[in-house]
């Protein structure tokens, strides 16, 4: 009964936390380093390791883990497997007589880890720093445009990063939505839910949209969708567009336009 | 970026911890290294923090006179820490300067510059990249709406619009306020929460995990140079070469200014020091003070704080209890439980 659950609940847990079950031999580095420190390291042993032992038997024993805490994969970071590696690395070095083997030992280990990963600071996962606010490149200028003409611009914006972005310059942008949209968060105004539905469908209904902001002062809209119907949409409904960016349009209402640009 | 600019983060972000870490050092009797004072002064702040916001957020109270306050008893107890500090290593300058002391092995100084400077690769590459996380849009927004609006929880981050009441993640985040300290460091050093958080003090939590992994290090392989640098730099190549999510600690790297990546990189490793630090004295009171502050700060960092909290202290209660065939050591480790079901009850209250 509790096998059968209980292997369930360790591969759910490897898998959510590292999103593959691929990556299991860093799971098993440290089960053996907790065995061997076990072993080898008393003070670790009933300081670090028995607490840890009673914190696992308390997360793997499946009601407990089911009922009390709701399958939460995010409960297994209390387990400390790099470190745990880490201690148990050394201490197979320190016994090294020499200090010369021990530090090279040490770059040994250091090497495998080198060799066997990926560093993290990759072009998939990292992008160079913009700006100090850490925000896509153009949106400081969209947004201190906005600013510039309003001082709490009323605003839409559209895209998979500026509903989430803008509010991280300046919180006195207000948008129709963000993040909310998604269901993150917050609950989304009824209303603000209403024009989502209708403009989130393929082809976007731009005019649905943009007719709304109209008529509520939402002024600004921030898109990185650059589409003909968006510009005739634009254009039928009293939209300019005052920032022409690589990644970011930003449109404007007409009337809102300063010609100070 | 101005010269000042960078001394007011220094102070906020660093010499006032150490400064407050001291004075508590002081009092529960922790040895006063560096690491020590800055994390220890660390989480006594965000563990002030809890006890404060909390109760302000749930009273509809302001911004102002939480940093005001925050920043009068804080900058207080610094100066009354770094006065303490400064005043026992004069008195000790004698041994300090002429006493006698272990020349560390050659290998164990090279594994020492080995680490300065793969944390100062670390630091640089931190600061010259960015990866953009969704949850900002919530964590960061949040924290420029509360400098901005003068307003504790007041203003959905998603819109700007007011929030009428706090539900699904806005209100885990008003019971694990994290988001609190990011404005308040913006508000004292007049920065936009959002170069704070991905810029400033991202840098300065990097510090605290450094710190963390050193004083577990250190408190398991004590006068042992080349064991504790190479401790840190085994995880720190972990945590860059690890597959990404292989060790808990590499979502410090996806974004370590937010509550739950802090809990990750630096609250889980100071959480078993300050739990191993029990075992060495279990029937004195100061290491389980110091230990309540940690879990409290726990509770501060996010809402996942309250579950992996409750399982330390259980963990640790069990575990010494046992050894030390004590109900009353099992009980002691399990008392900040109180605090975890005094806020659960602010949380089920705020439904």
């Amino acid at each position: 009964m509790l096998t059968k659950e209980l292997t369930g609940v360790a591969a759910q847990g490897q898998y959510v936390f590292l999103g593959t079950y691929a990556r299991l031999a860093w799971t098993i580095a440290a089960l053996a380093a907790a065995v061997y420190l076990w072993i080898a390291h008393k003070e670790i042993r009933w300081k670090l390791l028995f607490p840890l032992l009673l914190i696992m038997a308390a997360l793997c024993t499946p009601p407990a883990y089911k009922y009390c805490f709701g399958r939460y994969f995010r409960l297994f970071w209390i387990l400390p497997r790099g470190v745990l590696t880490a201690m148990a690395v050394i201490d197979l070095i320190r016994r090294f007589k020499n200090q010369w083997i021990r530090l090279a030992a040490l770059v040994l280990a250091g090497a495998i880890i080198f060799l066997t990963g990926t560093s993290w600071f990759n072009d998939e996962s990292v992008t160079p720093a913009y700006n100090a606010y850490k925000i896509h490149d153009e949106l400081p200028e969209i947004c201190s445009r906005m600013l510039k003409e309003n001082a709490h611009p009323r605003a839409v914006c559209t895209g998979d990063w500026a509903p989430l972005m803008v509010r991280q310059y300046s919180a006195d942008i207000e948008l129709l939505w963000g993040r909310n949209a998604y269901g993150f968060t917050m609950p989304i105004e009824p209303e603000a839910a209403a024009v989502f539905q209708a403009w989130n469908q393929e082809p976007h209904d731009w005019d649905t949209l943009l007719a709304y902001m109209a008529e509520n002062g939402y002024d600004y809209l921030c898109t990185t969708n650059k589409t003909n119907r968006l510009k005739r949409a634009a254009k039928r409904n009293g939209f300019k567009r005052i920032i022409t960016g690589e990644q970011y349009w930003l449109y404007a209402k007409k009337d809102r336009v300063r010609n100070d640009k | 970026m101005k010269i000042w600019d960078v001394i007011l983060w220094a102070l906020v972000l660093v010499a006032m911890p150490m400064g407050v870490g001291a004075l508590v050092c002081r009092l529960l009797d922790v040895k006063k290294k560096p690491a020590a004072l800055y994390l220890v002064g660390t989480f006594t702040q965000w563990a002030l923090f809890q006890l404060v916001t909390v109760p302000m957020i749930w009273f509809q109270g302001s911004f102002r006179p939480l940093w005001i306050g925050m920043s009068l008893v804080l900058g207080g107890a610094a100066l009354a820490g770094w006065y303490l500090l400064l005043r026992d290593l004069w008195m000790k300058r004698e041994t300090i300067i002429h006493g006698e002391r272990k020349k560390p092995e050659a290998a164990a100084v090279i594994v020492l510059v080995l680490m300065i400077a793969g944390y100062l690769y670390f630091a640089y590459e931190l600061a010259v990249h960015q990866r953009p996380d969704k949850d900002d849009a919530r964590f960061v927004a949040a924290a420029l709406d509360i400098v901005q609006s003068n307003t504790l929880f007041r203003v959905d981050p998603s819109t700007g619009l007011p929030a009428a009441r706090m539900v699904q993640d806005f209100q885990r985040d008003a019971v694990a306020p994290f988001i609190v300290y990011t404005a308040y460091v913006a508000k004292v050093t007049n920065t936009n929460a959002a170069i704070i958080a991905h810029s400033v003090l991202q840098q300065s939590l990097m510090l605290g995990m450094l710190a963390a992994y050193w004083l577990l290090a250190d408190h398991f392989f004590p006068e042992n140079l080349f064991a504790k640098c190479g401790i840190v730099i085994l995880v720190f190549l972990m945590i860059i070469f690890g597959d990404h999510v292989a060790v808990l600690e590499n979502v410090a790297l996806w974004r370590i200014w937010q509550g739950k990546a802090v809990l990750a990189a630096i609250g889980v490793p100071f959480g078993f020091w300050a739990g191993a630090r029990i075992a060495d004295r279990p029937k004195a009171w100061k290491p389980y003070l110091l230990f309540y502050i940690v879990m409290l700060g726990f509770c501060f960092l996010s809402i996942t704080g309250y579950l992996l909290g409750m399982l330390m202290c259980a963990g640790f209660g069990a575990a010494y209890g046992i050894r030390n065939k004590s109900g009353w050591v099992t009980l002691k480790c399990c008392l900040p439980m109180v605090f975890f079901l005094g806020y659960y009850l602010v949380y089920t209250l705020y439904n």
